[in-house]
């Protein structure tokens, strides 16, 4: 029986090799491209018919864009709505990855802290380049937040900036650890259905239940990396 | 008379549904990630990531300046403190969210 963390394995596809760098295109990279590429095409397709009264295939993309606004406009107020498009992709970009990495022989990108790190990464850049156009000199109130004595500077800069630089890994902790235990677990169970041959069927009635909630998971996960986001967005926005 | 029935009726269930939309709209306000387990879960992931987070600027710190173990020492109990500051502010934002 194959270990059930073959399936995070990271294998090249197209092998290349720039000046000493990997630059492979992989069965992650692979998995990037199908979950976008899925995105667009049903958003396409979804709306292809635009009326004032949607059908049901347009109120679907736009319930989804009315949550999302909703949540912003909640977390962060007015100034936030801005930047919605970020926020939707990135929403609907992991949700998608990690619904995609459900499927058989599929591969699971976002149980990779590379690639959900960069993300966190690019989502903490994006919000301190925000936070600065927003609120210029003062976003370095940040760090020494109003009300502290200066005398506690030496004490509080670096607890604040660790505050802040633990925030992306914090995001990326959680939603890798809770995508790679759910397909472990499915793996061993799966396990678990030939190894016990006739009553087999018991794991399978326990792997159908998980596969569900692991749908559930999946798209839970995705939207509370977005809360956070938002959230940590709208702390950028304004003063703690 | 049968029609200022029915417009009656019509005004009732138009202000019963903006009652129930505003009460929608109260309850989506108040965002708070679901059940206690989850905030639980969250709240351990704050404290060990400050921890890890400020462990990991100071052994690169103590690498670039060659005085290995101070920074790594002093940033990892900063880290401790940046941690529970973390909890500190999530658990306030998430009071605020319940009241």
């Amino acid at each position: 029986m194959s270990s059930p963390l073959e399936q995070f394995e990271i294998k090249p596809i197209v092998s290349l090799w720039v000046k000493g760098y990997d630059i492979s295109f992989s069965n992650s990279a692979l998995a990037m491209v199908i979950s976008s590429a899925a995105i667009i095409l049903i958003f396409a397709l979804l709306l292809r018919k635009r009326s004032i009264i949607p059908n049901l295939a347009q109120s679907v993309p736009e319930a989804l864009y009315e949550f999302i606004y909703n949540l912003i406009k909640s977390s962060t107020g007015k100034a936030g709505l801005k930047y919605f498009s970020f926020i939707f992709c990135l929403f609907l970009y992991i949700a998608v990855g990690n619904v995609f990495g459900l499927f058989p022989y599929s591969f699971t990108f976002t149980s990779h802290v590379a690639a959900v790190g960069m993300l966190s990464i690019l989502a903490l850049v994006f919000n301190m380049i925000v936070g600065i156009r927003a609120r210029k000199l003062g976003y370095l109130r940040t760090f020494l937040p109003k009300g502290i004595p200066y005398a506690l500077a030496p004490l509080v800069v670096p607890i604040e900036t660790i505050s802040l630089l633990s925030k992306p890994f914090s995001l990326t902790v959680r939603l890798v650890a809770n995508m790679t235990v759910g397909h472990i677990m499915l793996k061993i169970l799966g396990g678990f259905v030939v190894g016990l041959g006739l009553f087999g069927f018991v794991p399978i009635v326990f792997q159908a239940l998980i596969i569900i909630f692991e749908l559930f998971i999946a798209v839970l996960q995705a939207f509370i990396y977005t809360v956070l986001s938002c959230i940590y967005l709208g702390d950028a926005l304004r003063a703690h | 008379m049968k029609k200022t029935d029915d417009i009656a009726k019509l005004e009732k269930r138009i202000s019963a549904f903006k009652k129930n939309k505003e009460a929608q709209e109260q309850r989506g306000a108040q965002i708070s990630p679901s059940t206690n387990a989850a905030k639980g879960f969250q709240m351990s992931i704050e404290l060990v990531s400050a921890i890890a987070v400020g462990a990991a600027i100071g052994y690169v710190l103590d690498h670039i300046f060659g005085v290995s173990p101070v920074f790594l020492c002093v940033l990892t109990i900063l880290g401790g403190a940046a941690g529970v500051l973390n909890m500190y502010r999530t658990a306030k934002a998430q009071d605020e969210g319940e009241n």
